[in-house]
This record gives structure tokens, sequence and C-alpha cells, in this order.
């Protein structure tokens, strides 16, 4: 129930029954995700700020689209993608996954045919040997890409319906504006046993936080007049979504915290009574004692906004029961060191709380796999987790 | 030549008595954690001791220099808060230098890029 006593669940005319198991444990299942999601959405690769300069780029691997893919910067300035594939016989050009660096062209380094950085086939190594080559034909194969606030999406359709702007839709005015310039100030990575979607799901509901979290953030997001930290509120859109935690303005911080919130002007998301913003997106139906908010951009990221920082959270589907899981925290640059302090605060709680999240998430696909239970009951706090379900669900039908 | 820039391992002459817990100081989230996790409870409950009480003083100290131009000595005093805050959870929460109980194996949750 929201707190005024009305049921997302009803008002967003999404339906009450228990939802099947089946998505989280079917391989047929996982390869009509990876059809009819995966290949069919715009997928958030990265931020501009990660290539900069002209010849910066990245290698991703997508196991979900079974592709790695370059983004680079060109020369021209515009980002790009391309399949991570050498027009001659295949190999990868650039790396593997996480390979990054400034490159003014990209050499196999198989037979040497080299590329620009607008993908055009430059220089063939002995090019009287092969027969009637047409180079212009031998582009490297690009896949849709745009940015939209700083985020870099790529889109594997070879006939994308919508624009980034159009795909990003209702959840616009969330988002759009918010500083996004911060530095990163974290970046974690581990590769789990489970299906995305239990990735996912953990991280968009508040529910959990009261038992999984007891020990250590639970007493900022419940308390006595909110017991099960429930959400402020909640917008479930065409495929997108998003939720806004309360925040406990009683709660007691712990020495360190003390000190941290005495060292900076910046902001914790433990302590939600000194988040107060003006950000338009933030905290988007102004109730009282809020903590940050919630938004998942579908498919597969989860960001959360505050006062100050924000974080990004994939769940990188890699097989039915394996995904990769990467987190990003950005924090607006200390002006002093002292504020540096309260960061490391931040940064550290954010480490061990998320060691909690992570925990449940392998025993469960383990659960799951046995076949043993078919169904599963979301609560009204859940409402994210079923929109999220019957969102896929109805691409996977349709 | 500043002599600090040859990796002199001491801290500025005002926090010299702070001098025993310089092995804390360690550049990197990771390598924290790793101190902690390694280290046993009295260990850590005499570090947070010691550093506690005089963070607000190190924090007054450390604001007078830019961030991106602290001399060696300060930015190892810098490195020590940041010690102090990986600690404080062992110290203030789990009463043992691991998340207990229920948590993930953090060397499966690694730092990319450090």
């Amino acid at each position: 129930m929201k707190l005024n006593g009305k049921s997302f669940t009803h008002s967003f005319g999404l339906s009450t029954a228990p939802v099947p198991v089946e998505p989280y444990i079917s391989k047929d299942y996982f390869e009509l995700e990876r059809e009819r999601v995966f290949k069919r959405s715009w997928l958030c690769v990265g931020r501009v700020e990660d290539i900069s300069q002209p010849g910066d780029y990245f290698v991703r691997d997508l196991p979900i689209l079974r592709t790695s893919i370059i983004v680079v910067r060109g020369q021209d300035g515009a980002i790009r993608a391309f399949h991570n594939m050498c027009q001659h016989r295949g190999n990868k050009l650039a790396g593997t996954g996480g390979t990054h660096g400034n490159v003014s062209a990209f050499t196999c380094c198989f037979h040497g045919w080299r590329y620009d950085l607008d993908g055009k086939l430059a220089y063939i190594p002995d090019e009287q040997s092969f027969f009637d080559l047409d180079k212009s034909k031998l582009k490297l194969m690009p896949l849709a890409s745009d940015s939209w606030e700083g985020f870099i999406f790529v889109n594997a359709s070879l006939t994308v319906g919508e624009t980034v702007d159009q795909w990003i839709g209702e959840m616009a005015p969330l988002v759009k504006g918010f500083d996004f310039s911060f530095p990163l100030a974290g970046h974690y990575r581990t590769d789990l046993r489970c299906n995305w979607k239990i990735v996912l799901d953990s991280v968009q509901e508040a529910y959990h936080v009261v038992a999984l979290h007891r020990r250590t953030v639970a007493s900022a997001f419940a308390a006595k007049e909110n017991p099960f930290a429930h959400l402020t509120s909640a917008r479930m859109f065409k495929r997108h979504r998003s939720v806004s935690v309360w925040g406990n303005p009683k709660v007691k911080p712990r020495p360190s915290e003390s000190l941290a919130l005495k060292l900076a002007r910046l902001s914790s998301p433990y302590t939600p009574s000194i988040n107060q913003t003006n950000h338009p997106g933030l905290n988007p139906e102004q109730d009282n004692n809020w903590a940050f908010d919630i938004h998942v951009l579908f498919p597969n990221l989860q960001i959360i906004l505050g006062e100050g920082y924000y974080l990004t959270q994939w769940a990188w589907p890699v097989a039915v029961d394996q995904t990769r899981y990467e987190v990003k925290m950005y924090m607006k640059p200390p002006a002093v060191p002292s504020e540096s302090i309260m960061q490391e605060f931040n940064k550290v709680m954010l480490y061990d709380v998320l060691l909690e999240d992570l925990f449940t998430l392998e025993n469960t696909q383990a659960s799951l796999s046995s076949g043993v239970k078919t169904e599963l009951n979301f609560s009204d706090q859940e409402v994210a987790c079923r929109h999220s379900y019957e969102v896929i669900d109805a691409m996977i039908r349709g | 030549m500043d002599d600090s820039k040859q990796g002199n391992r001491e801290l500025p002459a005002d926090f010299a008595q702070l001098g025993k817990f310089v092995n804390w100081a360690l550049p990197t989230q990771g390598e924290r954690r790793v101190k902690r996790l390694t280290s046993t409870m009295p260990e850590i409950e005499e570090f947070y001791a010691a550093i506690l009480p005089e963070m607000e003083r190190i924090a007054t100290y450390l604001d007078q220099y830019p961030m991106h131009e602290m001399p060696d000595d300060a930015k190892l005093l810098l490195y020590l808060t940041y010690a102090f805050m990986a600690v404080a959870p062992a110290v203030e929460i789990f009463n043992e230098p691991s998340v207990t109980d229920a948590a993930f194996d953090y060397r499966r949750f690694v730092e990319v890029g450090e």
C-alpha cells in the first residue's frame, strides 16, 4: 500500500496474481528475451565522459547480443558503435571487453587490415592478391548509437523504430537536467550465477531493506511511522519505471557518519534529512522524508539519483543463470580534502551494503532452478518487479 | 628536493603521535578493505579509537591544501582518515572485520580499474 492507503499495483492497472518462475529459469524464455527484448531495445553502455577525446574508445562484450562492440569517438567528435569484428576473417579487432584507449585507427592484429574511426576500411596489406574486393562494402558493421543526457545507447536492431529520445519518453523529466558531470568515485563488478532479473528485481524495491539490511542501513529507511520502508511514490511507464524511497528523518547517525556529515556539505544516501534539493526531477512528488529516487531504464539499467551523487547499476544477461553485475558511483567533486572523507564514508557504506544485497541472489537462483516452486508473489511494494515482469512478458508473447 | 617525494612515510609533525598507524595509510579502497579484513578486531579497535578523536583536527589541517595539491605527508594523513572510514563498519556495526553472516564473498566483488 501507498502511505496514503492506495495500492500502486491497482492504480497502474497491473495484475495482482502470482507470477511464474519460468522467466527466471527457462532457457527458451531467455532466448526469447535475447531476440525480442535485448535485440530490440536501446541499451545503455556507458557515458560520454568515458570517451571524451577524438580517438578514445572502449570495448564492451555483450553476450546477450552475442557480440562484442567498439564504442569510439571519431575525429569529427561523433560517437559511433561497431561490432568488434574485422571484415576480413572476423577476428576481434580491438581486444575484448574492458579494453579501452586512444587510437587514430583500428588495425587487426591477424593480417593487418586497418580501419578509420568512422569504420571505413582504409588499408589492406597485399590488396592485389584478393579477387574483386570492393573496399567500400567492407566497412566495420555499425550498431545504431546515440547519446541522451550523456548516457551512450546502442541498438542492435537493423530497423530501429524509435529514437533514444522517444525511447526514454515519459522518463525524461525525471532525469533530464541532472548534473551527470560528477566524476566516477567507485566502480565495482561481479559475475553472478543467477538470472539477470533476479539482480534487477533486487534493486527496484525497498521491501527487503528492513530484513536484509537490518544491521546496516535499515534504520535510515524505516521507522515507527513507516515500519516496512514503504515507498513514498511510484511511476510505471510504457517500459521504464521509477520509485522513490522514504528516508527516516530521525535516523541516529553512527560516529563515523556524524563525523562525515560534519565534515561535508555533501549528502549521504543514508541520511535523508539533509537531502534538500532544487533539481526538478528529484523527489518528483515532493514527498516529505524523501531519501532518493530509483529509476529503471528498460531493460537492464537502474539509476539512483540523489543530491550530489548518482549511481548506475547494470544487470547484463550472460546466460539464463549468469549475469554480470556492474555498479558505478559518481559523486560531486570534493571542494576540499575533508569533503572527500565524507565521500569515503559513502563508498565504504555502499560497498558493505551491496555485499548484503548480493548475498541472496545466487541462493534464490539455486532454489528456483530446482523447479519445485512454480510461482512467486509480489507485494504492492514490489510493484516495480511486477511491472518489469509484465513488460518483458508482453514483448515475449507479442 | 622535498624528501617526502621519495616514498617517505612520515605524517605531518602535528600528527606524529599517529605514526604507529601509518601502515593503515593505503591509497586505494581495495587495499584499505583488505587491510581491514586481514586485521584482528583489537588492531582495528585500537586504530579506530586513536583516529576518532583526531578526525576533526585532521580535517582542519588537510583543508589548508587544495584537493589535488597536497604534499605527500598530508596525503598519508588523508589516507588514514579514509582507512578510518573503511574500518568504521567493523567497529560500529559488525563487531568483526567482515560483513558478517549474510554477505557475499568480497573477493568476488572487485574494484574495476584500481
